[in-house]
């Protein structure tokens, strides 16, 4: 893909996220695209990402994607984002808390042609779970 | 910078930190760089920078890091290593617990004239102070 057609991608991905358009991002994985998410683990392929954003809809009602930077090196791409939520829908198997959270994140694709062949989601997941309520902490 | 330049730099940098050299690892920051870090908070300077990186290797004496992948768009740069090390010095004040931690890290850098000029550090840095012991996180 061209730097203009990534750059489209990627912006209408973040308008299909932000409506929690499930089916619109899973259409962008290959079949065989493997996806490393701390809240959601490991899946694989279109249906196992329609699957867990499904999931992370559900807990996040007005769970939303601001894309900072995307750093475009051929099919190799980072996005800088800040994703935020509020825990709404119960996460884990927990109930809904009704704690937001706000924190920057950093996705890491592989593109083959026009497909995502392989995403990795890094941030902090762990202070996530603190500030949506599923995890309490405390000095050791 | 050429491309084989931005990987030489991160190259000087990685070994710098696996010979816990503080000196050389601040040379490859510009003098005014700012380092915007979970753990060290926003620093500006090769000084600062020499502190901060000074005060993690005295936590994490075995601190290591191996590069996962290196995306480039310009003088944009997106550096995902993976850092493992062992509390056995102590971290924010904190009696060492002896604790392992190993994460993905990820390193959000501008670079100009063979140096960085600006970098943000994302990761999990709560799941790394509940790795190495400094909070201890429970179910809510």
């Amino acid at each position: 893909m061209t730097r203009e057609e990534v750059t489209a991608m990627f912006a209408r991905r973040e308008e299909a996220f932000n409506r929690k358009d499930s089916a619109s991002l899973a259409a962008d994985y290959a079949n065989d695209a493997v996806i490393y998410s701390p809240t959601a683990g490991v899946h694989q392929g279109p249906d196992g990402a329609k699957a867990a954003f499904d999931v992370i809809f559900h807990a996040f009602a007005d769970n939303a994607r601001h894309t900072e930077a995307l750093v475009i090196d051929g099919d190799h791409v980072a996005q800088v984002l800040t994703m935020e939520g509020t825990n709404l829908g119960g996460l884990m198997g927990l109930p809904p808390s009704g704690k937001h959270f706000r924190l920057p994140a950093v996705f890491i694709y592989d593109f083959r042609g026009d497909k995502i062949v392989r995403e990795r989601r890094i941030y902090d997941f762990t202070g996530m779970l603190i500030q949506i309520g599923v995890l309490k902490a405390r000095p050791a | 910078m050429t491309r084989d330049q931005i990987v030489a730099l991160f190259d000087r940098r990685m070994n710098a930190f696996n010979d816990h050299d503080v000196e050389s690892f601040a040379d490859v920051y510009a003098e005014d760089a700012v380092v915007e870090s979970p753990l060290g908070g926003t620093h500006q300077g090769r000084e600062a920078i020499e502190s901060v990186i000074g005060a993690f290797f005295s936590a994490l004496s075995d601190a290591r890091l191996t590069q996962d992948e290196l995306i480039i768009d310009g003088d944009r740069v997106v550096q995902v290593v993976t850092v493992s090390g062992t509390d056995n010095g102590g971290l924010m004040g904190t009696a060492p617990s002896g604790r392992p931690a190993q994460l993905p890290v990820v390193f959000v850098c501008h670079v100009a004239d063979g140096l960085i000029t600006h970098e943000r550090r994302i990761y999990d840095f709560t799941g790394m102070l509940v790795q190495i012991g400094v909070l201890k996180a429970k179910p809510a």
